[in-house]
């Protein structure tokens, strides 16, 4: 039985090799394969991975161990969806998923009408040359369905803190984001090669790359959220390696969606779009692979496989070297001539795009830094989250007075004082709400004011913006997934500012009975118990958190013993409440006889959440909206 | 397995008297690297090795010491690596000074085209 799925899969994936082949032809206008068409191919392409998709699912549900994949990552005992989700807690099933959603993306693409047959067969052939080598590398370098002669009774099992609902969801939104922009990429380069980089090529654009922006930003969420409650040390962003992989792409691709829109509105910035589109998708690229690569060690390495590696480097390489030679040949013959006054609502993007392509080099350089000096002075260095937020900051200030002010900017030169004193009762509410903030706070840090500030400024104006009470009924303008993500990202900021400002932290070696104290409440130890389940075994405490006396609300941190494979993991146990979090996690030291507590108060963590889920469905908004308006066309 | 879980529940009864970690030893935790971890700091690990320093901090503290001499002595013992942050020396004046050099180079590429243009 496992013999033919072997066969059957091997084959699917040869078919989607073929077609992709076929498919990638028609980047020249060639006559060998003008049937079968675009359409065809593109299903073969789709129907094939989807099949072996499916049947990788599969083997992975009845847990067929003759499958290597299935015995190193899966065990039989483990519940049904870490069984499914297992499937891409692994290298070979996460290419697989990637692939899988490369295709579908193409698929999707290749249905889309009103589009000239030159720019769409172009765009199918760019994306099927990247099917292709992907495809390749599947097949001979990381093989999903190889086969093993022993016959395993059990398998390995996977890595405990990968055992968590939101991570397995986690992969899959963020491989949309990341695969999102190979179709923006595709989309580049064939607007490199039919020399049409104009007003309808944005509007082309336009949806997928909002759409996969919006998935990119909930992706790396998910990821934050997971390690704000699984990792039990009270952070939601560690300015940890693989987090900055997938910061990159997202800091280049906010960048791209701005220029698209200008790119729409007044027909510029054309050569600098489609830089940004290379890049955002390399980023993409090196986000999602570096990170596999073993280069960067983390949870997310899976294998460290130097042929992997290498394949991976070169692919990028090729990509970089190809699509910037195309940029150079042709980048003349895109280019339309632009006028935009100094102040002017083009300028404010321009500024913000440098500004995001700053924060983008300090993240690059804080990730790569420590690398090279290492390499190649043989010194090591660690480059922890305290120089991020110092050199981030200042830029963050400026950012969010670009955000507030350019929306309020005309396309042509504008007067600035005019805006200011257009705007002079929402400048003075929020200098009043800033200052009483500081000085209930007793805050004193200038940059924390200026961040907090323009927050308020960005939020309370974005959000007075989408609603026009001039009318006589409220009106929701068109851009309000503009004004929606806007006011989410001062939110998020503030909160972000707010949270580093006023966390609070208290660690206790405490026993059974104890009162521990975190600011006005007492925390009684009150018991702690054994819980066996299918995967694990935990040791169980229960918390009575008592304010002036009176119980609020039990706390419960665990300790897991995993055995398949053998890991303690650390559950925190969190009150979510609007204001602030409170946050309790045990640990158990190997060299100390006691149970180590640890408890947060973590202000802002909803609102912080909140500021978030507003630009992903800002995101969402846009990319939506747009697309209608294209079809109206 | 079990019997480990038995053993430690055994312990944590046998324990007395709660005992609070000075907020000063904490930030100075949250500053020092784990040597044997993959990025975080002594703070986030219950590392043998990380362990073993967080007690050569308290010892520190509760021989009078600055958080500087602390950190001083720690960066003599195992290089500038077990900082958290860079320190600010020859080999890292590219990683402070290249940002603010790009938004300088940005701010009059931006001018210049602006006039040009006007």
């Amino acid at each position: 039985m496992s013999l033919y799925i072997f066969y059957i899969s091997n084959f699917l994936l040869l078919l989607c090799l073929t077609a992709s082949l076929m498919q990638s032809s028609k980047i020249i206008n060639n006559k060998i394969f003008t049937r079968p068409g675009v359409m065809v191919l593109a299903s073969v392409q789709l129907i094939s991975i989807l099949l072996s998709f499916l049947i990788l699912i599969y083997l992975f549900l009845i847990s067929d161990f003759n499958f290597d994949l299935v015995y190193f990552n899966s065990h039989s005992e483990k519940p049904l969806i870490y069984k499914f989700s297992g499937v891409w807690g692994n290298h070979e099933g996460s290419m697989l998923l990637w692939i899988l959603i490369l295709v579908l993306f193409n698929f999707l693409f290749a249905l889309s009408k009103r589009i000239s047959e030159r720019f769409k067969d172009i765009t199918v052939a760019v994306q099927s040359i990247m099917i292709f080598g992907f495809v390749a590398f599947l097949f001979f370098l990381s093989n999903p369905f190889a086969l093993n002669q022993n016959n395993f009774f059990d398998g390995i099992g996977l890595n405990p803190i990968l055992q968590d609902p939101l991570l397995a969801i986690h992969p899959p939104v963020l491989y949309i984001g990341y695969v999102g922009f190979s179709l923006v990429f595709s989309l580049a380069i064939a607007g490199l090669i039919t020399k049409e980089v104009d007003q309808q090529w944005a509007s082309i654009v336009k949806p997928w790359v909002f759409s996969a922006w919006a998935f990119l930003t909930a992706g790396i969420a998910l990821g934050s959220f997971w390690a704000y409650y699984e990792l039990g040390w009270g952070g939601y962003w560690f300015w940890d390696p693989v987090e900055n992989a997938s910061l990159m792409p997202w800091i280049a691709a906010t960048a791209l969606i701005h220029c698209v829109l200008i790119l729409q509105k007044r027909n510029v910035m054309q050569s600098w779009t489609i830089i940004l589109a290379i890049l955002t998708f390399s980023l993409s690229l090196v986000g999602t692979f570096l990170v596999r690569s073993g280069i960067l060690n983390s949870v997310h390495t899976f294998a460290s496989d130097p042929g992997r590696g290498l394949f991976i480097l070169l692919f990028i390489f090729f990509i970089l070297v190809f699509s910037f030679s195309l940029f150079a040949y042709n980048s003349e013959k895109i280019n339309k001539t632009s006028s935009m006054g100094l102040i002017s609502r083009g300028t404010g993007i321009q500024v913000n795009n440098w500004l995001l392509i700053t924060i983008l080099t300090i993240v690059f350089l804080g990730t790569m830094y420590p690398l090279a000096t290492d390499l190649l002075l043989n010194k090591s260095l660690t480059v922890g989250p305290r120089y991020y937020s110092t050199t981030i900051a200042p830029i963050i200030i400026l950012f969010l007075f670009f955000m507030f002010i350019s929306p309020r900017l005309g396309w042509t030169d504008t007067k600035l004082y005019k805006i200011i004193i257009q705007l002079r009762y929402l400048i003075i509410t929020s200098l009043t709400i800033t200052l009483i903030i500081s000085l209930y706070f007793e805050l004193f840090n200038l940059t924390e004011i200026l961040i907090i500030f323009f927050s308020l400024l960005l939020i309370i104006s974005s959000m007075t913006a989408s609603i026009n009470f001039n009318k006589q009924n409220i009106l929701v303008r068109t851009n309000l997934g503009q004004n929606l993500a806007h006011a989410g990202f001062g939110i998020l900021m503030m909160a972000v500012v707010c949270n580093a400002v006023y966390s609070e932290e208290r660690i206790y070696n405490a026993k059974v009975g104890d009162n521990l104290q975190l600011q006005k409440y007492v925390f009684s130890f009150d018991k702690i118990e054994q819980v066996e389940k299918s995967n694990y075994n935990s040791l169980k405490a229960y918390f009575l958190m008592k304010k002036d006396g009176k119980l609020i609300d039990t706390f419960t941190p665990e300790i897991r013993f995993y055995s398949n494979p053998p890991t303690i993991t650390s559950e925190a146990s969190i009150l979510h409440k609007f204001f602030s979090d409170i946050y309790l996690v045990m640990n158990v030291p190997q060299d100390q006889q006691s149970i180590s507590v640890r408890m947060h108060i973590k202000p802002f963590m909803t609102i912080l959440w909140l500021g978030t889920l507003m630009i992903i469905i800002g995101g969402i908004i846009s990319a939506s909206i747009r697309l209608g308006r294209f079809d109206e066309k | 397995m079990t019997k480990i879980i038995k053993i430690f529940l055994l312990l944590f009864l046998l324990q007395n008297n709660a005992i609070a970690e000075d907020p000063r030893a904490i930030e100075l935790f949250k500053e020092v690297r784990c040597l044997v971890c993959q990025g975080q700091t002594i703070h986030e690990s219950n590392a043998e090795l990380a362990e073993d320093l967080k007690k050569l901090i308290r010892e520190k503290i509760s021989q009078g010491e600055t958080d500087r001499q602390i950190k001083e002595y720690l960066v003599e013992r195992y290089g500038d690596w077990i900082l958290m942050t860079p320190p600010f020396n020859s080999l890292t004046y590219i990683l402070w000074f290249l940002p603010f050099l790009i938004i300088f180079i940005g701010a009059i590429a931006i001018y210049r085209q602006k006039r040009s243009h006007a």
